[in-house]
């Protein structure tokens, strides 16, 4: 469904992706996952051509983006990020059929999507259609974000470090979110985190990016069994999360310190 | 002395008409060029830099300048619009360029993501999201015109600027006051009517 073919991405001196070569089948959650200034978003961006690659190509659906029209590849592509964006003078409905809106579906379509989504997000119509974002808590916002993206009858999705900014227990409800409407719409999706604990809990596959190349790629089982540097200083963050319930010996060096 | 009812309400029409023309002719320069200076970061200090100048000068001197120009001055009304217009393009330039940089980049990222075009950003988006803070900048721009328009009659072109000078002339504080007050009250009124359409405004976006 997207493919990566030698993708290069340089601004001025500096390269930020250094030919990344990435297939993203059907139905699959491939997990972006590296440090900051891995390129992972870059990646992202190149998907829906917010970015162009500066050599080599994206294919998606077999057809280059840079051959694409931006736009109309857009509104088939859901696309949610970390800061939301919600439009903060629309309502919630209003928000939810941007999309639909823009590809010009009639209002009692655009209507009975917008519903629907609310509901399975969580926050019936009744209650939240008309309300305005500012009204809402982050966890809200971000499902209200999930909807919009979906709202077009998406099979493609784009997540930017979506739970990021959530406190930890809605995030896990927001990755079980995730999970429940993968398998409802047959979601293809490209998710990039930084957190490793995420992207086992939502990733079919984990490419590991490191200074814009691909470091390691494979199922979760195949990434826990890696001895890249990188994957085990990804690897070392879970035992870091184990500590308070196995207490290291005080001897022991904090883990995860010298990365 | 008898005060020149008649005559202050065709000086306030006239007042009214000069401030009016002068405020459109200055949106429809000062917001394209605002949403053209906020898309390129090469033209913002120019337009800026411009209409910094021109607030610099003197409204009388420009006034003066004008009277030997053809086709933008003269004796008259036309010279009177062309100087409250370049009175009226900094608040209104600035405010805009200001009110869409200050939209949110998240949601300007969001709208892109989504398959806006570039139209449909601006319009669905960016100046909705920036209509309190443009409108302000009218605000500003309409109450100073006002004030300034009474130095319109100096290059005859009408206006309670006529009331005040004769009265200037003739020594004469009735004429002034019957020129300054309704410029004085016109003001208000003005001032009044867009901050209501303002607050109608941050309220529909700044939820």
């Amino acid at each position: 469904m997207i493919d990566f073919q030698q993708v290069q991405f340089r601004v001025g001196q500096k390269e930020i992706l250094r030919g990344l070569d990435l297939r993203v089948d059907k139905g699959e959650t491939l997990v972006l996952l590296g440090r900051s200034g891995s390129g992972k978003t870059t990646a992202l961006r190149m998907v829906n051509a917010m970015l162009l690659p500066t050599a080599g190509a994206v294919l998606v659906e077999g057809q280059p983006t840079h051959e694409a029209d931006p736009v109309e590849l857009r509104r088939r592509i859901g696309y949610v990020m970390q800061d939301v964006g919600l439009f903060p003078h629309w309502t919630v409905a209003r928000n939810v059929g941007a999309v639909p809106r823009l590809l010009g579906w009639p209002e009692d379509r655009i209507w009975r999507s917008v519903e629907t989504l609310l509901d399975e997000v969580g926050l019936p119509a009744d209650e939240y259609a008309e309300r305005y974002p500012s009204t809402l808590s982050g966890g809200q916002r971000q499902r209200v974000g999930v909807a919009r993206a979906l709202a077009a009858e998406t099979k493609l999705l784009l997540l930017d470090e979506p739970f990021g900014a959530l406190d930890p227990i809605t995030r896990l409800e927001m990755q079980d979110l995730f999970l429940r409407l993968r398998s409802r719409h047959g979601i293809t999706s490209v998710f990039v985190t930084h957190d490793l604990q995420e992207a086992f809990r939502v990733g079919t596959r984990i490419a590991l990016l490191r200074d814009g190349l691909l470091d390691t790629l494979g199922s979760p089982e195949d990434f826990r069994l890696s001895d890249t540097d990188e994957a085990r200083a990804f690897l070392r963050t879970l035992a870091a999360d184990d500590t308070p319930a196995h207490p290291a010996p005080t001897t022991t060096p904090p883990v995860g310190e010298d990365l | 002395m008898k005060i020149p009812w008649v005559e202050m309400a065709r000086l306030l029409l006239e007042h009214l008409q000069l401030v009016g023309m002068a405020m459109l002719i200055a949106c429809a320069i000062a917001l394209p060029l605002g949403v053209v200076a906020v898309r390129s970061e090469r033209i913002r200090p120019w337009a800026l830099g411009f209409a910094n100048v021109v607030q610099t000068i003197p409204s009388l001197a420009v006034l003066g300048f004008l009277i030997p120009l053809a086709y933008i001055g003269g004796v008259g009304r036309r010279s009177a619009v062309v100087a409250l217009v370049l009175y009226a393009l900094l608040p209104i330039l600035r405010n805009t360029v200001t009110g869409i940089l200050s939209v949110d980049p998240a949601v300007r990222a969001s709208a892109v993501a989504l398959g806006m075009t570039e139209r449909q950003v601006l319009w669905q988006v960016e100046l909705p999201l920036a209509a309190p803070t443009i409108l302000s900048g009218i605000h500003i721009a309409a109450v100073a015109s006002i004030g300034t328009a009474t130095l319109a009659a100096a290059v005859g072109a009408g206006g309670l600027g006529v009331l005040i000078f004769r009265g200037i002339s003739m020594v004469n504080s009735t004429l002034i006051l019957a020129g300054a007050i309704p410029a004085a009250l016109l003001s208000l009124v003005t001032d009044r009517l867009l901050r209501w359409i303002e607050g109608y405004f941050r309220r529909y976006s700044a939820r």
